[in-house]
């Protein structure tokens, strides 16, 4: 850069603008910072690999809240072993955080709830395991409304709108713990998590390229109550997700977390996320072959048919 | 021929206005040595005297300051190589209020003159105040503080290290293009941090202990990327002390080597010299220069 260039980089005051000089008024878009579009995210795609995290629960089950609380760990210091290594939707975290801090006013740390909308949007973080720079993650947070798990459980054709989870690489599914405490709520959450699950499975959304991390949210309410037949309940869980389950996805794993433990507030925001995190960032599961049939009765040939057939329509994908 | 361009960004009140002050007397006077000479001052000569003066006097320099943008260039260069082109760059605070960068966060915009400006830059001098790092309290937080009273209007609160991220990735993402740069992260008022250490008889800590202890995220966000950024830490205290105390003033008023007033901390020197930072950028170091 010239001397002179430099005088024109300060700036020369003149009476009227020129256009040169409306030129620099104006305004240049930066990244919007919210969260970001399906559009938006396959550029993200193009430049670099991305996992995608689906979460899925019923409303008021934590999910949120707990993207919001690895946020704030990451606030704090390194997660484990993992490290904060950027986000592109920066505000759209600090938006998710505000009811939980003192400047909004409210009595009891609160996260708003998801709407229902047009389309899935992501929440984007960053995260770097030791290691060289290949070790980093980009993650992509997308949340399936409350209304949408009700719906996707009971309906095959809903369920086959959910083509995010084709594409994900885990499928984070929450189980409630305020509903796990009561026994009048246990059983019929569980039923819910089991029923999406096993329609997920017969339409083929889910499959070896994606893991299934259960998590118990709100883990400091079951800490803290009396939960009889819990631990029978949730093992009888365990092994329906072993022999139902694992052997068609990339993996299972369950994670008892608390994002913003009310009942037990030692424990300190976002407790447990190490694990889910960890495992978010795990290699892929090497691809394993299952030999018996998978939880439908229709045959395979068919459902492959099927699935070639609606893609050619581009029906798989089509909005419901 | 001018090298390159470094570019200061920082929120409101963060002392980049106090260090251009510092700065420029320190690399303008030819009986102080220093790592860089002033060449030159850029078009707007007042503002960098109006900065100098208050400096000088020990006055706040947000008195001069008006609202909108207001661009300050210095042209430097290294002592040891003057002469030689390859040794000049531009030391540029494209906007002396910082209102630019509080409202890159807002408004998701920035002007096309910082644009064009910020496109072509690749080395950065980070500003952070030490005492003006705002940490949003969870509500559990503030309800642990016995005797704490919710605000009946309570303002929003943004965490700090939240925007200096943001600004620093802003920088690298579209429109702008990715690419390598060197980071100076310059913490200022950093005597207070050393007073309050003190005071309550903690060990110092360096600059880089500060800033993991106090913006973890920042610092995450640093280390994690050290295949592009390079990066350092410095503490600075550009005004010597504090100007709400008329005792400090007079003290430092009375200083017959006004360079003395300013103190440069790395976590290895402490110097006067607070174009060490310009000529870091510049030349790079021996050591130090990567993140942990």
């Amino acid at each position: 850069m010239t001397d002179e260039e430099a005088t024109d980089l300060a700036g020369q005051e003149s009476p009227e603008p020129t256009a040169d000089e409306e030129a620099t008024t104006e305004a240049v878009d930066l990244l919007r910072g919210g969260a970001l579009t399906p559009s938006e995210v396959e550029w993200i795609a193009t430049g670099r690999p991305v996992r995608i995290v689906v979460l899925a629960g019923p409303s008021g089950s934590g999910k949120t809240t707990l993207v919001g609380s690895i946020y704030e760990r990451f606030q704090k210091g390194q997660v484990g072993e993992l490290a904060f290594a950027g986000s592109l939707t920066l505000p759209a975290f600090e938006e998710r955080c505000e009811l939980a801090r003192a400047s909004s006013g409210k009595p009891t740390p609160d996260t708003a709830h998801t709407p229902r909308q047009e389309g899935f949007h992501y929440l984007h973080l960053c995260v770097q395991a030791p290691g060289p720079p290949t070790n980093r993650h980009d993650l992509l947070f997308a949340d399936v409304t409350g209304e949408m798990y009700q719906e996707a459980k009971d309906s095959s054709e809903v369920c086959r709108g959910l083509s995010i989870v084709r594409r994900a690489h885990a499928l984070v599914l929450f189980l409630d713990g305020v509903a796990l405490v009561e026994s009048a709520t246990r059983h019929a959450c569980i039923e819910d998590a089991r029923r999406l699950l096993r329609r997920l499975l017969e339409e083929r959304m889910l499959g070896p390229a994606t893991a299934v991390e259960l998590v118990y949210s709100k883990w400091d309410e079951v800490l803290s109550s009396q939960t009889d037949g819990l631990a029978g309940t949730l093992s009888a869980f365990d092994a329906y997700l072993t022999a139902q389950v694992r052997p068609y996805v990339g993996a299972v794993r369950t994670h008892k977390t608390a994002g913003s433990p009310k009942r037990q507030p030692e424990l300190g925001v976002g407790w447990g996320v190490d694990s889910l995190l960890g495992a978010l960032t795990a290699p892929p599961a090497p691809p394993h072959f299952h030999l018996g049939d998978p939880p439908r009765r229709a045959p395979r040939d068919f459902l492959a048919f099927r699935e070639g057939y609606c893609a050619q329509l581009h029906l798989w994908s089509k909005p419901r | 021929m001018i090298e390159s361009t470094q570019l200061i960004i920082g929120l409101p009140e963060s002392g980049k206005s106090t260090f251009i002050g510092a700065l420029s007397f320190v690399a303008e006077r030819a009986e102080v040595p220093s790592a860089m000479r002033l060449v030159k001052l850029g078009t707007e000569d007042d503002r960098i005297n109006g900065l100098i003066e208050c400096w000088l006097k020990c006055e706040r320099p947000g008195r001069t300051l008006q609202a909108g943008e207001q661009m300050v260039t210095l042209l430097l260069e290294d002592s040891a190589t003057s002469g030689d082109d390859s040794s000049r760059c531009m030391l540029v605070l494209p906007d002396l209020a910082g209102e630019t960068f509080e409202h890159q966060w807002t408004d998701r915009q920035c002007t096309r003159s910082y644009f064009e400006l910020a496109a072509t830059v690749n080395q950065v001098v980070l500003f952070v105040h030490a005492e003006k790092v705002e940490e949003p309290l969870r509500i559990e937080e503030l309800l642990d503080m016995a005797g704490a009273v919710p605000e009946s209007e309570p303002k929003p609160s943004l965490p700090t290290q939240v925007v200096l991220v943001d600004l620093l990735q802003a920088l690298v993402h579209p429109p702008f293009l990715p690419r390598a740069m060197r980071v100076a992260v310059v913490i200022s008022a950093w005597d207070l941090v050393e007073a309050v250490q003190a005071k309550a008889g903690e060990v110092s800590q360096t600059p880089s202990e500060w800033m993991k202890s106090r913006l973890p995220l920042l610092q995450q966000y640093l280390a994690t990327h050290n295949d592009t950024l390079t990066w350092r830490v410095w503490g600075a205290s550009a005004q010597g002390g504090s100007y709400d105390d008329q005792e400090t003033i007079e003290q430092l008023r009375a200083e017959p080597h006004q360079e003395r007033r300013i103190r440069l901390v790395s976590d290895t020197t402490t110097t006067y010299d607070l174009t060490e930072i310009v000529h870091w950028l510049l030349r790079g170091g021996t050591h130090d220069e990567a993140g942990p």
